[in-house]
């Protein structure tokens, strides 16, 4: 869908994007991750042209991004505005034919989706006279009405009562299940874990993780188990005693939590075939690390 | 319709539909309408007599004219029948302030001279003018057979008047050069401020972001430029219609009906046909004439309006449009520079100068409208379009076309390139967040790559 090779871009003598490549499949969610001012932002401008970059290309369904892509996508930036003396449905209309729909076509998405989310007694109101999450609402309604093939979301959740939030990402889920391709840019990591499928991670202006979430998180996980159980803490320790190690234990004789490393390549199975004779075993689980973790993790080592 | 005229349309109508501007439409040509008609008004009550004296070398006229004697104008035939320079010479040492010679082929159209010390004033040389004007009607009246109007208003003219000293002060071209800059520097700067507040509060709001990712930044910048320009030009016309209203409407307050005006005439002149021109006995005329002063001076002050207006309402839309859009774009490169009001001040006082500057010229011009300073600030553009307007009625135009050609055209080249410059910091400025706008961080924009 979207391929982008090997953009940069200066602002001045600042380096905004150091040779920044990113593919993003057809009907992805994709999350776009980094730290303030790593250079979200310039990328997310350059997918929308409001500006352009000083070298490198992007590719647009195999064709160069130009300006008429304009029209297949839809962006909501992290800063919402309105021009907030206007009125809610001559605003919706004026910015949906900005995005290249005719008047009355405009006007019978406009009602679908005044309708849907129940602001259609709205219309005529100042966006003003609106609360913070009705504007919200009507700022997607104005990302999503052209009906984009390609969708850039910027902090969408921000703003949003867990109840909107809610239905936002169902919408976001639901367009993701008619065709279109989400880029999704957040620090809620949370949300990256239950929508996203693919992930990049922008750090200084250079990218330096990319790839699905899940394969991401099996290859930062540290082969750490937790294990609960019931026995001795001095006959499980003991057990251990070459090829793991013991990293974290709470709880009494009937309760306890552990949390355990495994060395060298040492397996599940393994861990498993020294403990079972040691103590009673109740639960084992794999700790995954959270994207949280990683994000921080990645972070720190190139930020030392 | 493209989306560049979808953003004029936007831009147009959230201003038109404003309350602020439909009330500023009408208070805004009644109060200029005041500005007409007060003087007028004052006109009308100046009770001090002027003392004209008349050298008369038809040796018809001057016993008339005695008859005209109104409580503001009185002429005397104390002057001897000399040449010019012989009368110009015993006026500088009289006391007296105004001298007509009146030619011998006044008859035939020949234009009168008028010395004065002062200038006489409007309401001197209007009475003057029409006075002689109605006894060369009344002279020709006389001499005809068979009286037929029309073909006697074809053949006569209006009395001509040169002035035999230069300098002199003209009053309606004064006022209506003050009022088109007063107005200039009205519009340009109301409609200037509602572009760079225009772009401001899309920059604050952010709505920019969503603006420019379905239109080029430049588009919205044009279509909001061009969108306000025709605002402005919007109460232009309503300005120009209302207050023509106005006008007609008090010319037809302050003036009888037609049709008994021309009543009056037409018995004033049949009493004419039958007695002599020098004869004392004219009563019906003396009681038009009494009723007709002041409504005559009105129509001959409206007259000369319309001498003036014309050229007036050619130029003020070009020059509204070149001033404005030279100073919208800088305006709109300050909202995009800047992130709130406050910050506007240090780029708004430099950008406000010129045309602070061009007022105070402009407000003095009728002293010497074509001096050096007039001249060079009618044709530098910062200056030209308030300066210009305020000269433009003193100008004549059959010889001097080339100034205000070329004051137009520099004014075009001078938006060209202003509107250039604009556009790069605008570009750049719209989406440069929490960035303490300088002018060195300005400069630096101007160079940046898009």
């Amino acid at each position: 869908m979207i391929s982008i090779e090997n953009i940069n871009k200066f602002y001045g003598d600042y380096k905004a994007l150091d040779a920044v490549s990113l593919y993003i499949p057809e009907k992805c969610i994709y999350g776009l991750l980094g730290p303030n001012g790593a250079g979200k932002t310039s990328l997310i401008r350059i997918l929308n042209q409001i500006t352009a970059p000083d070298s490198g290309r992007i590719l647009f369904n195999d064709q160069p991004l130009e300006r008429r892509h304009v029209e297949l996508i839809g962006y909501l930036p992290e800063e919402r505005g309105l021009y907030r003396k206007m009125k809610v449905g001559e605003q919706v209309m004026y910015l949906a034919q900005l995005k290249g729909l005719d008047k009355h076509e405009a006007k019978r998405r406009l009602k679908y989706w005044f309708e849907k989310f129940e602001i259609d007694n709205w219309w005529n109101r100042k966006v003003e006279d609106l609360s913070k999450g009705m504007q919200q609402k009507v700022q997607f309604i104005v990302t999503v009405i052209h009906e984009p093939k390609l969708l850039i979301l910027d902090e969408p959740f921000s703003g949003f009562d867990p109840i909107n939030a809610e239905m936002i990402k169902n919408e976001i889920l639901q367009l993701r299940k008619d065709g279109a391709t989400i880029i999704f840019s957040t620090h809620n990591m949370k949300s990256v874990e239950e929508m996203c499928d693919k992930i990049a991670l922008i750090n200084r202006s250079k990218k330096i993780l990319e790839g699905r979430v899940e394969t991401i998180k099996n290859k930062h996980k540290t082969n750490n188990y937790e294990i609960r159980f019931e026995g001795n803490m001095i006959s499980f320790s003991t057990a251990l005693w070459a090829g793991y190690k013991l990293l974290y234990h709470e709880g009494d004789k009937d309760n306890m939590r552990a949390v355990v490393s495994c060395l060298d390549n040492q397996s599940i199975n393994d861990l498993l075939a020294v403990l079972i004779p040691a103590v009673k075993i109740k639960s084992v689980s794999e700790i995954i690390p959270s994207m949280n973790e990683i994000f921080i993790q990645k972070v720190r080592e190139i930020n030392g | 319709m493209g989306k560049t005229g979808l953003i004029i349309k936007r831009e147009y109508f959230t201003r038109v539909r404003k309350p602020s501007f439909i009330v500023m439409s009408i208070l805004g040509p009644l109060l200029i309408a005041c500005t007409f008609i007060i003087p007028l008004l004052i006109k009308q009550n100046n009770f001090k007599t002027t003392y004209v004296q008349v050298v008369d070398y038809t040796h018809q006229i001057a016993p008339v004219l005695k008859y005209y004697n109104s409580d503001h104008v009185v002429y005397l035939t104390t002057y001897a029948d000399q040449n010019h320079s012989l009368v110009a010479d015993r006026f500088q040492e009289s006391d007296d302030t105004v001298v007509v010679l009146i030619p011998e082929k006044f008859m035939e159209n020949a234009a009168v001279t008028v010395m004065h010390k002062n200038h006489p004033g409007l309401n001197t040389m209007t009475k003057l003018k029409k006075d002689l004007q109605d006894l060369r009607v009344k002279w020709a009246v006389k001499q005809g057979t068979n009286i037929n109007l029309v073909a006697l208003d074809k053949q006569l003219h209006d009395v001509k008047v040169n002035y035999y000293n230069e300098g002199t002060s003209i009053e309606v071209q004064m006022i209506i050069g003050l009022i088109a800059g007063v107005l200039m520097y009205m519009l340009i700067m109301l409609y200037g401020v509602q572009v760079m507040r225009g772009v401001m509060e899309e920059k604050t709001n952010r709505i920019v972001e969503v603006i420019i990712s379905s239109v080029k930044p430049l588009q919205l910048l044009y279509g909001k430029i061009i969108g306000i320009a025709l605002t402005g030009l919007t109460q232009f016309i309503i300005l120009i219609v209302l207050m023509a209203a106005i006008f007609l409407s008090a010319k037809s307050y302050f003036i009888v009906n037609p049709s008994v005006k021309a009543q009056q005439q037409l018995s004033a002149l049949q009493t004419l046909g039958q007695s002599n021109l020098s004869d004392h006995t004219a009563p019906a005329v003396e009681v038009v004439k009494g009723n007709e002063i002041s409504e005559q001076e009105m129509i001959l002050y409206i007259d000369e309006l319309k001498s003036v207006v014309p050229k007036m309402l050619l130029f003020f839309p070009l020059f509204f449009l070149g001033g404005y859009l030279l100073y919208a774009s800088f305006y709109a490169a300050i909202g995009a520079a800047v992130d709130s009001e406050t910050e506007t001040q240090q780029f708004v006082l430099p950008v406000t100068l010129p045309i602070i500057i061009a007022i105070f010229i402009s407000s003095g011009i009728y002293e010497n409208p074509n001096g050096d300073i007039a001249f060079w600030a009618s044709i530098i553009p910062f200056t030209s379009p308030i300066v210009m307007l305020s000269r433009l009625p003193f100008m004549d135009l059959s010889t001097q076309w080339w100034e205000v050609l070329l004051s137009l055209f520099l004014l075009i080249g001078a938006f060209i390139l202003s509107t250039i410059l604009a556009s790069k910091i605008y570009r750049t400025g719209i989406l440069m967040y929490g960035q303490k706008a300088s002018y060195k961080t300005i400069f630096k924009w101007l160079k940046y790559k898009n």
